[in-house]
């Protein structure tokens, strides 16, 4: 087999060849393996860096509390619950989103969150053919479409997507909810202490004393 | 950066097969990358996954399988919600609920067996579950000549959902052609054993 050279920055060179030696392997042959995952993951047309996101996203939702289910056992069972247990339910799905909206942020630190949040729910919304998130610093647009998502199904995603929202500060605008579709729009709003301060500090531009501000 | 470190501007010669060298230079093309650049890529999610205590074949085989299962039509919801609708529903339709997961299981053993062809489909549902069964915590496949044992231990699961999921499983396992000699499922514990089916019979 022919052996062909690679320049590589040399810390990260340095830190996969501690990795080859802790797992008793020799560094031709951890890089090679790294090599033959990036030609795979090309094949899927990934790349290795969101393969390596989504999958931190997976691991998380798996490491919290989410599971995988068939869509033909998980849909039945909300149409045949919903109308009875309609605001539990409803409620159930809005802490989740709450607890999404609050976990993913965190284990992707140093990120935008609205950023975060559509990246995470682009890979953990599987029945959604579409999924984007659409932010500026008042308000956001929300789009969700899964063609095969039940009645039930879209309701109760509509409050996890509420929930969500909420916990990155947006409070529920505009809502177009029918099956399948999900379109949502939030305000976010100027935060008491936020105003205060900016009224403080202007207040101060012009002289005026702070116990007036 | 993984490991939060100081980019470094000294470079290292590394020695990797031509093969795999001439497709990275294929993909960095494509990309409009420099080759150099995709190499500290591929260097820093090494050690990003190296950090996670795995390896970058355990990942991308396990994103693989993932991503097979969402093109199933799997969804992710929470287990929590799961367990209480099941726990709702199941005293009052458990026959319909066991019926629906074990279809729902034929169906899985019947793709499984036109997916995977050319390969071991019992070993593929084992796979399946290691890395699709979130509320699973140790899944042993045994085989034996024409002999299936599967052992399934998740804790936390109520015996409602134990018990559909043995009818799940059974339904795969009864479409990849085996028939079902013991059942002992209990809270948390699937303990099932399969026979191969013999041709001619029912």
């Amino acid at each position: 087999m022919k052996r062909k050279f690679l320049a590589a920055r040399a810390d990260l060179a340095d830190a996969v060849s501690s990795i080859a030696q802790e797992r008793h392997l020799t560094l031709f042959g951890v890089v090679n393996e790294a090599l033959q995952q990036v030609v795979r993951a090309d094949e899927v047309k990934q790349s290795i860096a969101e393969i390596m996101d989504n999958y931190t996203v997976l691991k998380t939702a798996r490491e919290t509390g989410s599971l995988v289910i068939a869509e033909d056992l998980w849909y039945p069972l909300l149409e045949r619950a919903f109308p009875a247990e309609r605001e539990a339910l409803l409620k159930a799905w809005h802490e989740h989103g709450l607890w999404y909206g609050k976990v993913f942020p965190a284990k992707f630190p140093g990120e935008d969150p609205v950023k975060v949040v559509e990246r995470v729910l682009q890979a953990l919304l599987w029945g959604s053919s579409e999924v984007a998130l659409l932010a500026s610093s008042e308000a956001m647009t929300l789009r969700c479409i899964g063609p095969r998502f039940t009645e039930a199904y879209t309701v109760l995603l509509a409050s996890f997507l509420e929930g969500v929202a909420e916990s990155l500060g947006y409070s529920a605008g505009g809502r177009d909810v029918s099956r399948g579709v999900i379109l949502m729009t939030f305000n976010k709003p100027v935060m008491a202490v936020e105003r205060s301060k900016a009224v403080k500090e202007r207040a101060l531009a012009h002289g005026v004393p702070s116990s007036r501000a | 950066m993984a490991g939060g470190r100081l980019p470094s501007k000294e470079k290292k010669l590394v020695a990797v097969r031509g093969d795999l060298l001439t497709r990275v230079i294929e993909i960095s093309n494509r990309e409009g990358k420099t080759v150099y650049g995709m190499t500290n890529e591929i260097f820093d999610q090494a050690i990003r996954v190296h950090d996670l205590g795995l390896t970058l074949p355990e990942v991308v085989d396990a994103y693989a399988l993932l991503k097979m299962e969402r093109e199933t039509g799997a969804v992710i919801t929470s287990s929590d919600i799961l367990s209480y609708l099941i726990g709702k529903l199941y005293p009052k339709e458990k026959q319909a609920l066991r019926e629906l997961w074990r279809s729902s299981g034929q169906w899985y053993g019947k793709y499984l067996l036109a997916k995977f062809h050319d390969q071991d489909p019992v070993e593929m549902l084992r796979r399946r579950l290691v890395t699709c069964a979130w509320d699973v915590t140790d899944v042993n496949l045994v085989r034996n000549v024409d002999q299936v044992k599967l052992r399934i231990v998740a804790p936390y699961l109520p015996v409602e959902n134990t018990e559909l999921f043995s009818e799940h499983l059974e339904g795969i396992m009864q479409s990849l052609g085996y028939t079902l000699e013991k059942n002992d499922t209990m809270r948390g514990i699937i303990l099932l054993e399969f026979s191969k089916k013999v041709e001619g019979k029912t």
